[in-house]
């Protein structure tokens, strides 16, 4: 994993996983086009944090 | 209204809610392997008012080591599992350079958690809708009308018989057509007795209200979070 070696150790960590019914592909890009701050839920929390 | 305009500020986007936003924000791109994972780093103090955040290339923030600090790793991986399947995680990891940045994030930690995991939850199912419907994340969240290209006629049927509970799907003759139209009243006239209101009464029984009629507001109030769920 890219991420292994930034940090090699950590204090602290979560993670969270989820099926996606499309290919690799799609799946990046949408990752990558992800504007979540129109979502009704993150857009507050990220002001609020 | 101010409460209004609050509101709409709070969904503004660019507020650390794309990619490039992050970047702005002061998060770097550690390493990308598309379309395969995607590792974002970010240094500062998050715990104070300020959160010093560090401005640092991939190298520097991997040689970072001013103490009072903490180093943040994210990234976003997305493994194949077979044809049209994926898992797409998200892992966060938090480094901190000595005992007091440790103590400091701690107490930020324990606030900030269960948000910190809602925002993350909802980033990946986000990124899954959008992927699933492949028009992008962007229309991912927006309202969609029932029967509208992106909800399928099945779904937006189920969605309909959700709100509206109809008491029966099969309809019996109408009063017009069977004649008896006359004896839809509530038993005051002359089909009320004698053999034409007993028959009014056996078709009355066979006959359902002819619109739908709602359920309970439970039953619409989850019904309608549901929809809302389905359509964001």
């Amino acid at each position: 994993m890219l991420l292994d070696p930034c940090p090699p150790a950590w204090h602290f960590h979560e993670y969270h996983e989820t099926l996606v019914a499309a290919g690799p592909e799609a799946v990046y890009q949408a990752m990558r086009e992800l504007d979540a701050g129109r979502s009704p839920l993150v857009g507050p929390l990220l002001r609020l944090r | 209204m101010p409460w209004r305009l609050r509101l709409r500020d709070f969904r503004s986007p660019g507020f650390g809610s794309t990619l490039d936003d992050l970047l702005k924000l002061g998060f770097v791109i550690l390493a990308e392997e598309s379309p395969r994972e995607l590792a974002l780093g970010l240094a500062g103090r998050f715990w104070t008012l300020y959160l010093d955040l560090q401005t640092l290339t991939p190298e520097g923030f991997l040689a970072f080591a001013k103490p009072g600090f903490a180093k943040v790793g994210a990234n976003f991986l997305v493994e194949p599992l077979g044809p049209g399947l994926c898992r797409l995680s998200t892992a966060t990891r938090i480094f901190c350079l000595g005992r007091e940045a440790r103590r400091g994030f701690r107490r930020y930690w324990l606030m900030i958690r269960p948000f910190s995991g809602l925002i993350r939850r909802e980033w990946l199912r986000l990124i899954r809708r959008g992927a699933e419907l492949g028009g992008g994340p962007g229309q991912a969240w927006r309202p969609r009308r029932c029967g509208g290209k992106r909800m399928g006629p099945e779904t937006a049927d189920f969605f309909r018989r959700a709100l509206f509970k109809r008491r029966s799907t099969s309809y019996g003759p109408r009063p017009a057509e069977s004649g008896i139209s006359w004896a839809w009243g509530r038993g005051d006239g002359p089909a009320s007795a004698g053999s034409l209101g007993i028959a009014a009464k056996k078709q009355r029984k066979k006959l359902p209200a002819p619109l739908a009629k709602p359920a309970g507001w439970p039953y619409c109030f989850f019904s309608l979070l549901a929809l809302y769920r389905a359509e964001c």
